[in-house]
């Protein structure tokens, strides 16, 4: 594959996805303080846009596959979700777009991968990851606020293990949409339907490990609010699968069916 | 609070962990999708999920052992990271030769490099080798190994920093009796990020297949491996912020 198979017609500018992210996952953290369901929900606006950032940067073909990019923002978004959530979520976002734009230039100084987009896609994937790993991570716990990394993010997140399934969760989420519908038909408007389906998983996942941090420590997280985490969740979930599959069969060709038992015509 | 040289000393060592999973990745035969047809030499898995399996096992065995000395624990995970990588392989050979009905063999080399033996005519023609032939295995044993060093150094690393260890407890024995759960969490998950940022780079330089130490690609070592070493130092900063004294 070569440049000529670079993405070219897009159904949303990129540049609106990339200011909606940035917009919904800042303002998702922040107003984690009014209720853990705000964050969770502002965490699809930045995954579709790192999908959609997926979207771009695999379009040249790189040769290991769609996952691993998937993976090495995640790789980098959990290190400076870490940092954001421990010392400020503006800092941690920040981190993540200069890191992520030197970790271009470096790839390119080496030689190591030689692609047009890639430094411009290394500083927004990182921040989109980061993103929406903040909201996620955040909304487990209660919300953000000042001081919950060592209070609450850690005993209840970490020391239980839900960060992993989120971690991964979040990752599938990226990388997934793209790596399905990857092909020569495909177009931005199906594949970030896909987004918003799989970023329900990501929101329902997140709403269980809610349920058990109910459980855990009733002071920072109220059951019914779990439970309406995990509701939105597979809302959103199912929501986005169907208009998905509706818009993919009606995209389709029409295949003649000609096994058994015989066509109708 | 902090002292500047522990941390420059944790950042040379969680940057060197990054080259030596680098470098452990150009020894393992990975052949991708293509050897899981049996249409290539090597383990029929990504690039990437080989730097990640064989860093979590030296995680494993770096998290078991959290107090000992430090050299010890690396060594002891190399060990397990190869015997991991050596299952593996035994398996997909027996697979391969049992299942498929494939005689192990490689297209870039007329003869074995160790046995000696005449391998390329057991070449389906239209591939380009099936299984993992003992040139490749002996590599991949050596590759886990260093894979393995390098996941269990950036996870003790990081473990101790995060205890609040000093200088001489991060490189010997840590005086702890029980580990501490929250710092183990918290510096698995940075752990498993430092990872999947320097496989990246090792699968874009490799681009899919490499028949170990055998093969032309081997060539992009030292660019690749100066790629690992900046990134990880530059993550490294995250890391260290990341992980600082719970």
């Amino acid at each position: 594959m070569g440049e000529s198979s670079a993405p070219k017609k897009v159904t949303v500018e990129p540049k609106y996805l990339a200011v909606l992210g940035l917009a919904g996952g800042v303002a998702g953290v922040y107003l984690g303080f009014l209720s853990p369901l705000i964050p969770a929900v502002l965490s699809i606006l930045p995954i579709v846009w790192a999908a959609d950032t997926v979207r771009r940067i695999a379009g040249y073909g790189i040769g290991t596959g769609v996952p691993s990019i998937g993976n090495l923002s995640i790789g980098m978004g959990v290190l400076a979700a870490i940092v954001g959530l421990r010392f400020e979520p503006a800092v941690g976002l920040a981190f993540a777009a200069c890191f992520g734009y030197l970790y271009g230039i470096i790839i390119g100084k080496f030689k190591v991968l030689e692609i047009p987009v890639f430094t411009r896609c290394m500083t927004e994937l990182p921040a989109g990851a980061a993103l929406a790993l903040m909201c996620l991570m955040s909304a487990v716990v209660g919300g953000y606020s000042r001081g919950f990394f060592e209070a609450n993010l850690i005993p209840n997140l970490f020391v239980t293990g839900f960060v992993a399934a989120i971690f991964w969760a979040t990752s599938l989420a990226i990388a997934h949409p793209y790596n399905a519908c990857l092909g020569p038909d495909e177009r931005q408007g199906r594949t970030l339907k896909l987004a918003v389906g799989v970023a329900g998983i990501d929101i329902t996942l997140a709403g269980l490990a809610a349920l058990g941090v109910a459980q855990l420590s009733p002071s920072i997280m109220s059951f019914p609010t779990a439970l309406s985490m995990v509701i939105i969740g597979l809302i959103v979930w199912v929501g986005g699968y169907y208009v998905f599959v509706k818009t993919a069969m009606r995209e389709s060709a029409v295949v003649a069916w000609t096994g058994y038992p015989g066509s109708a015509r | 609070m902090m002292d500047i040289n522990l941390m420059v000393t944790v950042l040379i060592l969680i940057a060197v962990g990054g080259v030596l999973i680098a470098l452990g990745v150009f020894f393992i035969p990975v052949g991708g999708a293509p050897a899981a047809m049996s249409t290539a030499t090597g383990v029929a898995t990504g690039c990437e999920m080989i730097v990640v399996g064989a860093g979590v096992t030296g995680l494993f065995m770096a998290a078991t052992l959290y107090n000992q000395f430090l050299p010890l624990v690396i060594v002891t995970a190399g060990v397990s990271s190869a015997i991991m990588m050596g299952v593996t392989m035994l398996i997909l050979n027996l697979i391969v030769v049992y299942g498929v009905g494939a005689p192990l063999s490689f297209a870039r080399k007329e003869y074995d490099p160790i046995t000696k033996e005449h391998v390329k005519p057991y070449v389906t023609p239209g591939t380009v080798g099936h299984g993992i032939p003992t040139a490749t295995y002996l590599g991949g044993l050596f590759g886990a190994f260093l894979a393995g060093l390098g996941g269990a150094l950036t996870f003790s690393v990081m473990y101790r920093f995060t205890c609040g260890a000093g200088m001489a407890e991060m490189l010997g024995v840590l005086a702890q009796t029980s580990p501490n759960v929250a710092a183990i969490a918290l510096s698995a998950i940075t752990a498993v990020g430092a990872y999947l940022i320097n496989a990246n780079i090792t699968a874009y330089s490799i681009r899919g297949v490499i028949e170990s130490w055998i093969d032309p690609k081997f060539e992009a070592v030292p660019r690749t491996l100066a790629a690992c070493f900046s990134a990880s130092l530059l993550f490294g900063i995250l890391i260290v912020l990341a992980s600082m004294t719970i």
